[in-house]
């Protein structure tokens, strides 16, 4: 080593060589010096003095070795060399640092010998010196070579620790991950931010790090002039060094770090090829300094990235796919089942909900009259529920021009094209939307929205996939529609069909508009209304509400012919459908005409909801309503005919009973069961002189206006015989001419009595009728059969007809009838008559009025097929009022009636009248009330008669007593007879009797 | 079977409630029963008797609870009963104030404007 110690230039060396001891001493190769065992310097020579810079003087004598030394050196000598020295009297090769004159260093090696004399005290210290200045100097080349190698093992290291950890990065965010974070660490930078060109490449977007704050720094054209985008334009490293160097080209980026106290920033491309896909930027503070080395590192840094992302990019693109495609058909196949729209868009939001990263779906329906939200997911019920009122707000949606939808990455970007949705509250404003229109060729089905709360940027490949998605949902509603259009053409044409065939099963016009309304309310329309015209009046024959409610306001409100509206006047004058221009009660009213023989007849108004009827609907109504129009117009002839004979018929039955006293007629007649034509039967009765009535009843061959006429003729013929013939017998030979020579009546059955009122003598005679019943007050009673002979002008029938003769008694009732009452399939004509018979003897003491029709429900049913024809005589005043009534309120008036007409033979004051029938309802009321709680088929009599000037009233009935305090009403019946009664007395025994006087006005007795 | 029926007609200040034929306790319940569901408590209430042919205790107790509803409401009740009527003499013989009770529907109505 200290061959390698190069010799020192001497001045003295041109000189002629001295090769004394003392020269070689002062000019040696290395520095010789002597001291003191104190180190105090004896003796020093030239070539020391030279390297160190000292002259003699200021050495010899004044300074110890010591001094000379570092101050790290002087330690060592008191701990080690000097103790070393004196131990071993030598010490070889110690390292130490001299310090020159002018303050710098010399490395040397000493060698130091203690002399010693004899007593072994120590005397002098030799020590020689070595410049080891070139061997340091290498020693330190070596070191630094082994920092170097170690530095960049440790590079070599990061590179690939992070060449190992991009390596498993399956997404551009684990790619991002280990750029920030790790590599940050790797280079020992205090932050770091990627960027990464948008899928277009003409955006550079922050991915991960930092919260840049310039928006420059978020997202910047790729031409932007930053030192990131330029990083990645010329696809090199930009290195910012100093705030200084940076302040110049990127102000900006200087006050950043002026802000953030960074020292250098380093923005590395992240490069394939020739290629940048975006930039990583470490920034450094003033604690570590970036070298060539780093540079290198973060350039291989940005390649490897480089090549890790590209790596993840088609492993995310190939997976996205993959998910797509697995999307799709998840939602396709889903897609495939529903039938209506509003599954379709329910199914379609379930699906993408579960299966597309989207915060809220909303599925719009064109509907007829503008949007429908028909399913929505992540929609607040607020928003819904507005939405479901009214989605008028998404109709800018509905009718979007661009039929491939429509995609904004911020929400400020949608605000001009949907302003509805901007007006949302904060929470449920959209935030990136895609805007996707529902079409099947140029037809809107409706919109597809799907939202994410933040920005998001819509790749052109997910622009596509959701394309697809809308499609898939587009062909469903087609699909669905398609299938809803043939099933609602196919049900509409049933419906017509079935009504038609409804209607036709009603005989007539107020049956068949009833079956109309009641059908097409609610399965078509809410209310509906059929309005005919007649004499150029607008009536209504049959109207529907769907809500009791609006019936029982309808009912209470001006009639609505009053106002027909402008579209009932269009529809007739026009005979097109018309649709009201606003809606009533929330009901849009739609007229549709009714024709008739090529004229409109009237109008079908039908209130169809608040929305307007699309054509579609409108067509199928005309439809409906032709038919309906044709079906109404059946009925009508099929009334007027029927309308025509009952006319006829009623006329002719009708006609005042003769008033008078000493008789009661009642009569009762009913059609046969509905839907059959009018039938013959009639009766009459009418004065034949000042004490004779006559009674007729008689049935005329077949049905129909042709039976009703003949019926007239034959009734009118038998008036005016009567006014002329003697007797019953003679009448009939006359009618019977008659009957032959016009064949009106041929074959009619008549019976014909005449009633002497003042003597009660019936005489009567039969032409083929059944014969007539007599009842006696007791309840007796007999078929008249005497004076029989055949029907009118009956060819096989015997020419002379007979009469006879029967007294009535006072009180008594004589009975009328038609076969109607008594033929019944499948029982014997003489049964029949025996159970009238039977049940007219149980009602002898009921009330005239009601017995009639009583008698006519005991005896047929409601849907007899035949007319029955009901006359009953009364004859004579009762000496003593005797009814029975069933223990039924609905009684109480036939009651009344008939006591009230008693009442009328007795000569009484208006009050006492009035008092006397009130009196006689509460007492049979409280009787009907509280005898028979709980037994209906119960009787009440009542019995009045009037002796020496007074009044009784007895009211019985056999029911189960209960205690009157049990009701209070019962008191205020009975406090009005005790206050109308002069007595008044409760007789409770089995049943109770209630017997009742009062004395009659003078006047009114006499 | 004659049913006893009700009109309800609106007029100016309220109802009129037109009763028809006999009003006893077979159909009273029914009368008062539409009577409610068609007028309010709060309009005049004009029971009109003029066609009724017989009115027995269970009508009363309907015409009652009828003047009773409207006052409770703080309405006017008329009710109208002609002359020499069997319907007056029962409403008399029950004692009703005679103020309640007018001879004609004009007279009713007249007394409904007044207030």
């Amino acid at each position: 080593m200290i061959a390698d110690v190069p010799d020192e230039p001497d001045e003295q060396l041109t000189e002629p060589v001295d090769d004394s001891a003392e020269e070689l001493y002062e000019h040696a190769p290395c520095g010789y010096l002597s001291t003191r065992p104190d180190g105090t310097i004896v003796k020093i020579n030239r070539t020391l003095l030279d390297w160190l810079g000292y002259d003699r003087d200021e050495i010899v004598g004044r300074r110890t070795f010591q001094s000379l030394l570092s101050v790290g050196g002087r330690i060592y000598y008191e701990t080690h060399y000097s103790p070393l020295l004196t131990m071993q009297g030598a010490v070889r090769e110690i390292a130490v640092e001299l310090i020159r004159h002018d303050g710098s260093r010399l490395p040397a090696l000493v060698n130091s010998v203690l002399r010693v004399d004899a007593s072994g005290a120590p005397v002098t210290i030799r020590t020689t010196v070595f410049d080891a200045t070139s061997r340091r100097a290498y020693e330190r080349e070596l070191l630094a070579a082994r920092r170097t190698a170690e530095r960049s093992e440790e590079r070599l290291a990061v590179l690939q620790q992070l060449v190992s950890d991009f390596t498993p990065a399956a997404t551009s965010m684990d790619v991002s991950e280990v750029l920030v974070d790790k590599a940050r660490r790797a280079v020992r930078a205090v932050a770091s931010t990627l960027w990464l060109l948008a899928e277009d490449g003409s955006t550079l977007v922050r991915i991960a790090g930092g919260t840049p704050p310039h928006p420059l720094l978020l997202r910047a054209p790729r031409d932007a002039a930053m030192p990131h985008t330029q990083a990645v334009r010329r696809n090199e490293i930009v290195l910012l060094g100093s705030v200084e160097a940076t302040r110049q080209q990127y102000p900006l980026i200087a006050e950043l770090m002026v802000g953030a106290a960074r020292e250098a920033v380093v923005f590395v491309p992240l490069s394939v090829g020739q290629q940048a896909l975006g930039a990583v930027s470490f920034s450094f503070d003033q604690t570590h300094a970036i070298d060539d080395d780093d540079l290198q590192l973060l350039r291989t840094l940005g390649r490897q990235a480089g090549q890790a992302l590209q790596r993840a990019a088609l492993f995310e693109a190939e997976s996205r796919l993959r998910h797509r495609a697995e999307t799709l058909q998840l939602i396709t196949g889903a897609l495939a089942a529903p039938l209506d729209a509003a599954q379709v868009a329910r199914v379609a939001v379930d699906r993408i909900a579960a299966t597309l990263h989207f915060e809220r779906i909303v599925f719009v329906l064109a509907g007829a009259v503008g949007p429908v939200v028909a399913a929505a997911s992540g929609v607040s019920p607020a928003v819904l529920g507005s939405w479901r009122r009214d989605a008028g707000d998404l109709a800018p949606a509905l009718s979007w021009p661009a039929s491939n939808g429509a995609f904004f990455d911020l929400p400020e970007e949608h605000g001009a094209a949907l302003p509805g949705l901007v007006d949302l509250p904060p929470e449920d404003r959209f935030g990136a939307l895609a805007v996707l229109p529902l079409r099947s060729g140029t037809r809107s089905l409706g919109v597809l929205l799907l939202d994410r709360p933040a920005e998001h940027s819509f790749a052109a490949e997910e622009r596509d996939f959701l394309r697809t998605v809308a499609a898939q949902c587009a062909q469903a509603l087609e699909r669905v529609r398609l299938h809803a259009e043939a099933l609602e053409r196919q049900q509409r044409a049933e419906f017509i069909a079935a009504l038609s065939r409804r209607m036709d099963e009603a005989p007539g016009l107020r049956q068949r508009a009833d079956r109309l309304v009641a059908r097409l309310v609610p399965a078509i329309a809410e209310r509906a209304r059929v309005a005919l015209l007649a004499d150029r009046q607008l009536v209504t024959v049959s109207t529907s509400t769907m809500s009791h409610a609006v019936e029982a306001a309808a009912t209470t409100r001006a009639d609505p012919d009053d106002q027909p509206g402008e579209h009932v006047a269009l529809a007739l004058s026009e005979g097109t459908p018309q649709v009201a221009a606003s809606a009533t009660d929330e009901i849009t009213e739609t007229a549709l005409p009714l024709r008739a023989r090529g004229r409109v007849v009237g109008v079908l108004v039908l209130g169809l909801g608040r929305s307007r009827p699309d054509r579609d609907l409108l067509g199928f109504l005309t439809e409906l309503a032709e038919a309906a129009g044709l079906a109404l117009e059946n009925g009508r002839l099929y009334d007027q005919e029927r309308e025509n004979g009952h006319l006829l018929q009623r006329g002719l039955l009708a006609g005042e009973p003769p008033r008078d006293p000493r008789v009661a007629v009642t009569s009762y007649y009913r059609p046969a069961g509905e839907d059959l034509e009018v039938g013959g039967d009639w009766y009459d009765v009418f004065p034949v002189g000042p004490d004779k009535i006559a009674v007729v009843i008689g049935d005329v061959v077949g049905r129909g206006i042709a039976a009703a006429s003949a019926m007239g003729q034959v009734r009118s013929a038998i008036r005016a015989l009567a006014a002329t013939e003697p007797a019953p017998a003679s009448l009939l030979q006359r009618l019977d001419r008659f009957v032959d020579r016009f064949e009106a009546g041929r074959m009619a059955t008549v019976a014909y009595g005449e009633l002497d009122l003042s003597t009660g003598r019936l005489r009567y005679s039969c032409a083929g009728h059944l014969p007539p019943l007599l009842i006696e007050p007791d309840g007796s009673k007999r078929f008249l059969w005497g004076g029989r002979s055949a029907p009118l002008a009956a060819f096989a029938g015997m020419k002379a007809r007979t009469e006879d003769e029967v007294q009535l008694s006072p009180g008594s009732r004589l009975l009328l009838y038609t076969d109607g009452l008594v033929e019944r399939r499948g029982r014997g004509l003489d049964l029949e008559m025996a159970r009238l018979a039977e049940e007219a003897g149980r009602r002898s003491r009921a009330p005239q009025g009601g017995l009639l029709s009583d008698l006519a429900e005991t005896m047929v049913d409601v849907q007899h097929r035949d007319d029955v024809c009901l006359l009953c005589v009364g004859f004579g005043v009762e000496p003593q009022f005797e009814r029975e009534i069933a223990a039924d309120m609905t009684r109480l008036k036939n009651l009344r009636d008939d006591f009230r007409a008693w009442l009328a033979t007795l000569a009484l004051s208006a009050d006492e009248r009035d008092a006397l029938l009130l009196v006689c309802s509460e007492a049979a009321a409280n009787a009907v009330e509280h005898g028979y709680r709980d037994d209906r088929i119960g009787v009440v009599s009542v019995r009045a008669r009037v002796a020496d000037g007074v009044v009784e009233l007895i009211v019985r009935d056999r029911g189960s007593w209960r205690s009157p305090a049990a009701t209070t009403d019962r008191g205020r019946g009975l406090a009005l007879m005790k206050a109308l009664m002069d007595g008044v007395s409760v007789e409770r025994g089995v049943g109770t009797v209630v017997t009742m006087r009062r004395r009659l006005t003078s006047e009114a007795v006499a | 079977m004659t049913m006893a029926q009700v009109t309800v007609l609106v007029v100016p200040g309220g109802y009129v409630a037109k009763l028809d034929g006999d009003v006893d306790i077979a159909v009273a319940d029914r009368i008062e029963t539409e009577i409610l569901r068609q007028t309010e408590a709060t309009a005049a209430l004009i029971v009109d008797l003029a066609t009724v042919s017989f009115l027995d205790s269970a009508g009363v107790r309907l015409i009652d609870r009828l003047v009773g509803r409207q006052e409770k409401g703080g309405a006017l009740a008329r009710i109208v009963a002609p002359q020499g009527s069997s319907t007056l003499f029962t409403l008399q013989v029950c004692g009703f104030r005679p103020e309640l009770l007018v001879a004609t529907r004009q007279a009713a109505m007249a007394s409904v404007a007044q207030r």
